[in-house]
């Protein structure tokens, strides 16, 4: 049977809908629902009509593809859970390297970010300044004070 | 008496059936059918009220593939004069006794209606 132009664009837009679809249920079942549908659409005897049978079989696939997504997902869940009770070392070992290899990064990240970029936590952070004094008895240009000694304008230890 | 363990799922366990899971089955009983004959069927059996989009025919087909209700044929039944690209399916004889008792349960309904006179009794 020849193809039509209209068949050709039914099929051109009906494969790209499909993709919504997980690729292992397209590959299985893509191919199948187009030629069902192609065979819809010869089957109409007027232009509205094909149009009418064409948008509801796309908006089908909106509604079903998240259906499949979510089956293949609970299909994927039941497998781990069984694969995570048969082999429980295995499993506790890859977890805990898992959970290793999430929490080390965040951790240096977190501190990293708080120490070196965040502003202090303090209201005027910008003034902060720090104050050194000299300590020439111990032959140091930049040593560290006390407060009080500071304010009482101390500038060497005794 | 000690109890025996069940080897596999009942009829039972498929009960109630969805809608269209039925008109599959039913339309698989008397012949092996591919996608777009299923469709022909249903909607010629149910005066063209019922007509199943690809996606949805799809979706049922599948799920009664993996509950081996039905089987899709290795060969295809008539050569001559059909499509060599299209799949075919047929129904397993455990999907026959599970469609068997949908079919008697919705008669057990029927019954009980019309007793209770929601429907009038032929006769």
């Amino acid at each position: 049977m020849p193809v039509t132009r209209v068949e050709r664009r039914a099929r051109r837009l009906f494969g790209a809908v499909l993709h919504l679809y997980p690729g292992s249920y397209r590959d299985e079942y893509g191919r199948e629902m187009t030629l069902v549908l192609l065979d819809r659409l010869r089957g109409e005897r007027n232009a509205a009509a094909r149009v009418v049978v064409l948008f509801a079989a796309v908006a089908s696939v909106f509604a079903d593809a998240p259906k499949q997504h979510a089956f293949l997902l609970a299909q994927d869940l039941r497998l781990a859970r069984r694969l995570i009770r048969r082999e429980r070392w295995f499993a506790t070992v890859a977890i805990g390297t898992v959970a290793l290899g999430i929490a080390l990064p965040t951790a240096v990240f977190s501190a990293g970010k708080s120490l070196l970029v965040d502003a202090l936590p303090y209201r005027e952070a910008e003034r902060a300044a720090m104050a050194w004094v000299t300590n020439p008895r111990q032959g140091r240009d930049r040593d560290v004070t006390s407060y009080p000694r500071l304010l009482s304008g101390c500038s060497s230890p005794a | 008496m000690p109890r025996t363990r069940r080897e596999g799922p009942e009829p039972d366990d498929f009960l109630p059936l969805p809608r269209d899971t039925f008109d599959v089955l039913v339309s698989l009983a008397d012949r092996d059918r591919h996608g777009y004959a299923i469709l022909q069927d249903i909607a010629e059996r149910t005066d063209g009220r019922i007509r199943l989009s690809p996606s949805t025919l799809y979706a049922v087909i599948k799920r009664l593939l993996e509950s081996e209700l039905i089987e899709e044929l290795s060969e295809r039944p008539d050569p001559a004069h059909d499509d060599e690209r299209r799949r075919y399916y047929r129904l397993t004889p455990f999907g026959r006794r599970v469609a068997e008792s949908e079919a008697a349960r919705l008669t057990r309904l029927l019954a009980d209606a019309k007793a209770s006179g929601l429907m009038p009794r032929k006769g």
